[in-house]
């Protein structure tokens, strides 16, 4: 078993994000940095797998996991957050799809 | 009249606990607004349905976007919730029957129901805060 280190939050590249899931009442980061350049869709799809394997601290396995109509809200660093996140939660919009 | 989509959440007794009145509504479209999941997240245990209007006359009946919208928010809720859908003319509401966290919930994740009867909500607050001033 070989254990990857977490990286620090100051250590985070300019090209790398925090993915951050709010999913089932439960809220946590995944320990793997991802992109900070993907598709709403790349980062449901990343999400969805690491909760049906349980790799997310903080939100329970769940191999029923279904991500597909969530949307990562990508946020720009601040000084409390110096580096790319992404918002993962459940998409809000009623009616027909915006143009 | 020129009206525009609004929605409103309820608690068990019907009574209204949020008016959701996010910007860039339309009078077919009520945009993605993570402020309002937060609020239902916060207040979950209080939340038992969300009613949202048509502005226009004929069969209520949910579209593709609120059938997703509504399997989303209950994901993200862990529970299920009862979705009213009011036009100028009908009521309906619709549920999903099956567990969140089985294989049956995902294979029917966009399988809701319409309720044989609603449950009480204010339907007349969504047609009168549906309605633009005259001067906007």
């Amino acid at each position: 078993m070989v254990d990857f280190p977490i990286v620090a939050n100051a250590e985070i590249p300019a090209d790398m994000a925090r993915l951050n899931i709010t999913y089932r009442r439960q809220n946590g980061d995944l320990h793997d940095l991802v992109r900070s350049d993907l598709t709403n869709d790349q980062v449901c799809r990343i999400a969805q797998e690491a909760i049906r394997a349980g790799n997310v601290p903080g939100i329970a396995k769940d191999e029923f996991a279904d991500l597909q109509d969530f949307v990562a809200e990508p946020v720009l660093p601040t000084a409390e957050y110096p580096y790319h996140r992404y918002l993962l939660h459940p998409k809000t919009p009623f009616g027909a799809h915006a143009s | 009249m020129p009206m525009l989509e609004v929605a409103l959440a309820f608690d068990g007794h019907g009574k209204t606990i949020y008016e959701h009145l996010p910007c860039g509504r339309t009078d077919c479209h009520i945009p993605n607004h993570k402020p309002f999941f937060d609020w239902l997240l916060a207040n979950v245990d209080q939340v038992a349905g969300v009613a949202h209007l048509h502005p226009f006359t004929g069969l209520a009946w949910p579209s593709r976007e609120d059938i997703t919208t509504f399997s989303a928010i209950e994901l993200g809720l862990d529970k299920r919730l009862i979705w009213p859908i009011v036009t100028l003319t009908n009521v309906a509401a619709f549920t999903n029957n099956s567990v969140i966290g089985t294989a049956g919930g995902l294979a029917n994740r966009y399988t809701y129901t319409r309720l044989a009867s609603h449950p009480p909500f204010d339907t007349h607050w969504l047609l009168n805060a549906a309605i633009l001033p005259e001067n906007t």
